[in-house]
């Protein structure tokens, strides 16, 4: 069998901003896959955040550890940086103890000066339900930055890698718009979320 | 895209996982899913290699690129780059490394995919992509491969005439303590 759509959720500029997008994961399958497309959130400079939840938890803070690097380039002259590691946007163990550092960043930052900014990605969640393993998990992204400026416009990717140290099965995902550090703040002005089964 | 499950391999302190039937030209590629797979002993590669069927020694001749990246835990080392440890050369016709070393504790292990394209082609090289995610003495560890198969070495200039019908998976030195891998067909 192969990939099959287990649910979607959109959040519409033509509807209020959401604070989170949350989806119950399905233990019926051996991966589960989400697509996020065109995140954008109120405030300026945020990203699409996630956390996780298990049944023995009482909220998405479960600890994560997460390697992230990725390239940039601007669109003004085609200056670029090389493929590096990106330290503003990796998540330690000990962060999603603190508010202010609660959420994992499966994109890099957007803007909200033009409306054609947007982060789109995909994230990949391996064996949700084992209760004998840590939790891996694949991210690739892609964000549009867009500032006031003509020259302030830039590409970046971003690619996570990690795993949830939390051998309980994990039970749901939450979806939020945080700022680079984790903290979950604004609200998300547009994302379509869909959650795939595969096994 | 649609997938479709054409064989499931269980390690259960495995030498290898081997794929040794239904690699054909039914599909242009074929996804091979690494789920939670441990080795038996701390810190050890994850590698496969593929053969025609009529040489069955696992050692076709592979030009790769590899890509890794690594966060420990406590914030204590970061860093990524192109590693020349796990790339390969046409003339070494060893075992491809998939990552770097995985770990045997306590709820380490790997998962991850390799997509392989093409592989009854006799015109061209065999490509193909991986992405793994592992856990390795406290390291959450991100391994992304690249690479040709030539089933030939390409020094003879002769070009690429055969199919590749097989693959074997295995840690680099020990056994494969459990795990699964699912092959898929992609149209």
């Amino acid at each position: 069998m192969g990939y099959t759509l287990i649910s979607r959720q959109k959040v519409d500029f033509s509807n209020t901003p959401q604070t989170q997008v949350d989806f119950t994961l399905n233990a019926d399958y051996d991966e589960i896959f989400f697509t996020i497309t065109g995140f954008k959130s109120t405030w300026d400079e945020r990203s699409c955040g996630y956390q996780f939840i298990t049944s023995s938890a009482g909220s998405y803070d479960r600890p994560i550890q997460s390697t992230v690097w990725g390239q940039w380039l601007y669109a003004y002259d085609y200056s670029h940086g090389t493929t590096s590691y990106e330290h503003a946007w990796d998540s330690d163990i000990g962060e999603a103890s603190s508010s202010s550092t609660q959420f994992a960043r499966v994109t890099m930052g957007g803007d909200t000066h033009k409306m054609h900014s947007a982060a789109s990605g995909e994230l990949v969640i391996y064996k949700p339900q084992a209760d004998n393993s840590y939790k891996y998990f694949l991210s690739d992204a892609s964000n549009y930055n867009a500032h006031v400026s003509d020259f302030q416009q830039y590409q970046q990717s971003m690619r996570t890698a990690g795993y949830v140290k939390d051998d309980a099965a994990l039970t749901g995902i939450r979806f939020v718009s945080c700022n680079y550090a984790g903290d979950q703040d604004a609200n998300i002005a547009y994302v379509d979320i869909g959650m795939y089964g595969l096994s | 895209m649609t997938l479709s499950l054409i064989s499931t391999h269980t390690g259960s302190n495995s030498a290898a996982l081997e794929v040794l039937t239904g690699i054909t030209n039914a599909y242009d590629e074929y996804q091979f899913h690494f789920y939670n797979l441990v080795p038996v002993n701390d810190g050890v590669d994850w590698q496969f290699q593929v053969d025609t069927g009529t040489n069955a020694n696992w050692n076709m001749y592979v030009t790769s690129t590899a890509h890794n990246a690594w966060h420990k835990e406590g914030n204590v080392s970061d860093d990524s780059e192109q590693n020349d440890t796990d790339d390969q050369q046409n003339a070494d016709q060893a075992y491809i490394n998939l990552t770097g070393t995985v770990g045997s504790d306590s709820y380490e292990a790997l998962s991850g995919v390799l997509a392989l394209y093409a592989p009854a082609s006799t015109a061209f090289l065999k490509q193909y992509i991986s992405r793994c995610v592992a856990r390795e003495e406290d390291y959450a560890r991100d391994h992304h491969r690249s690479g040709m198969i030539g089933t030939a070495a390409s020094s003879a200039g002769s070009g690429e005439t055969s199919a590749i019908t097989r693959i074997r998976f295995r840690f680099e030195s020990c056994n494969i303590e459990s795990g699964v891998i699912k092959m898929f067909g992609v149209k």
